[in-house]
């Protein structure tokens, strides 16, 4: 939903890249339904073991964040996502983000959304 | 009988910190949109369910300077919550106590709830909604419909309980005629092919013929349908978003399906996605579905739900609500 609003801003400080995005979804949602973030700078990809997830204040590794259902994204806040920078300088930036959306299930298993921009 | 608005009809403005919730509920009122009013919890309130006395009293002078109605505290009944498993249904039952007691303590009187909820849990939850005096309404929502199987064993133990605390909320999504124009045309714009946009809607068509699903089974292949189509035609970046507006949002159920559930319709999610020149909607039978609602004796809220939003940036969503709204007004009065 709305996947064009998903990244407000990026940059690249030396070796580490940074940029915030808004969820691309209309409400509050557990960190546990955060699956993914697929980065890339020019096309090369920000190694996934090198992201960073921090939402409030509270910084995670991406795989700490499955467990906790019990801590939110609200839908105003932004996050802000760290990693690896695989180039210097890039001239642009995508990425996708994978979302459970808690109370859709089919017969395909809880609802797995995946949302992409560019820039 | 009332008319009103959902908030979730301005995601968009709300989103993009546009409007502030105070700001969302003083346009409502300064438009006219009301008198009803309904919120999405997790959308409107941070910390939702918790509340803060601070939240509650803001929205209770909100309310009574603007002079708006609560009618319905949209709930989540998220069972999939959880990556190891899904939620008990003791959790489930846990996870609603503090969002109906939200609702008592902000003043909204129904709590719209959601499909994961059995009738067994619908029964438990029922001294909870009594003793903070709200009614629970459930969502009849796409690619659920009235005569789905899951609603058919709710209708049967609402009817068995008799209790004015249970009910439904119908979401006229359930009930299209039609894909809605403007998303096929969003994918034009966007890029994708006119053979991908025809495939699209002769999907769904074929869907329509084949009638609402009555098991989890067959919707499960329209929407591997829908993701194979859209890998096929160089979409594979939009085939999720694809088989979730095809088969999740755009339900095939005839109008006169919800004749089972209007004894118990609570409240109603006024859906639509498009206004045309002559002030109709081309791909929600509104008029139709008004009709029907009213030769029932319905005496709840119209509350207009506009979810194009989720591909049109471009329409104000203030204005489409409106005429949403006036087409109600029309159809109620046709007839008289």
């Amino acid at each position: 939903m709305m996947p064009e609003t998903i990244i407000e801003s990026y940059s690249v400080t030396g070796s580490r890249a940074r940029m915030s995005v808004r969820m691309p979804w209309y409400r509050a949602l557990p960190l546990s339904s955060v699956a993914d973030v697929r980065w890339f700078l020019d096309g090369e990809p920000v190694p996934r073991e090198s992201i960073t997830w921090t939402v409030d204040g509270t910084t995670y590794a991406l795989d700490e964040l499955p467990p906790k259902h019990d801590e939110w994204w609200y839908v105003l806040d932004s996050a802000v996502i760290e990693g690896d920078a695989p180039v210097e300088n890039p001239t642009g930036t995508a990425v996708t983000i994978a979302l459970y959306i808690p109370y859709i299930t089919t017969d395909h298993g809880v609802l797995l959304i995946e949302e992409s921009d560019s820039r | 009988m009332i008319q009103g608005v959902t908030l979730y009809s301005f995601t968009r403005a709300f989103h993009q910190r546009r409007y502030t919730f105070e700001q969302l509920v003083r346009e409502v009122a300064g438009r006219g949109l009301g008198p009803g009013l309904e919120i999405v919890g997790f959308q409107s309130i941070k910390g939702f369910p918790v509340l803060t006395d601070e939240f509650t009293g803001r929205f209770r002078d909100l309310v009574a300077e603007t002079g708006l109605t609560p009618t319905s505290l949209a709930a989540n009944a998220d069972a999939g919550l959880r990556r190891d498993r899904m939620l008990t249904d003791d959790e489930l039952v846990d996870y609603m106590r503090p969002q109906i007691a939200a609702a008592k303590a902000l003043g909204f009187p129904v709590v719209r709830v959601q499909i994961s909820l059995t009738p067994d849990d619908m029964e438990r939850l029922l001294p909870v909604a009594e003793q903070h005096d709200v009614t629970l309404g459930l969502e009849i929502h796409s690619h659920q419909h009235p005569k789905h199987p899951a609603i058919q064993a709710l209708l049967e133990r609402y009817e068995k309980l008799g209790s004015p605390h249970l009910g439904f909320v119908p979401d006229w999504g359930a009930s299209l005629r039609a894909v809605p124009s403007t998303l096929l045309r969003r994918y034009s714009e966007l890029g994708y092919s006119e053979d991908l946009l025809d495939a699209l809607n002769t999907t769904w068509l074929e869907h329509h013929r084949e009638g609402p699903p009555r098991t989890e089974q067959q919707h499960g292949r329209w929407f591997g349908q829908v993701i194979q189509l859209a890998h096929r035609h160089g979409a594979g970046d939009r085939a999720i978003e694809m088989a979730v507006n095809l088969t999740g949002l755009f339900g095939h159920a005839p109008v006169t399906d919800w004749a089972d559930v209007l004894p118990w319709t609570v409240h109603t999610h006024a859906k639509f996605y498009e206004i045309d020149a002559d002030g109709d909607e081309p791909s929600v039978p509104v008029r139709d579905l008004v009709a029907l609602w009213k030769a029932h004796g319905y005496r709840g809220t119209y509350s207009s739900e506009w979810e194009g939003f989720h591909w049109n940036a471009v329409d104000d969503p203030f204005a489409m609500v409106a005429a949403e709204q006036k087409l109600i007004r029309e159809a109620l009065t046709d007839g008289h």
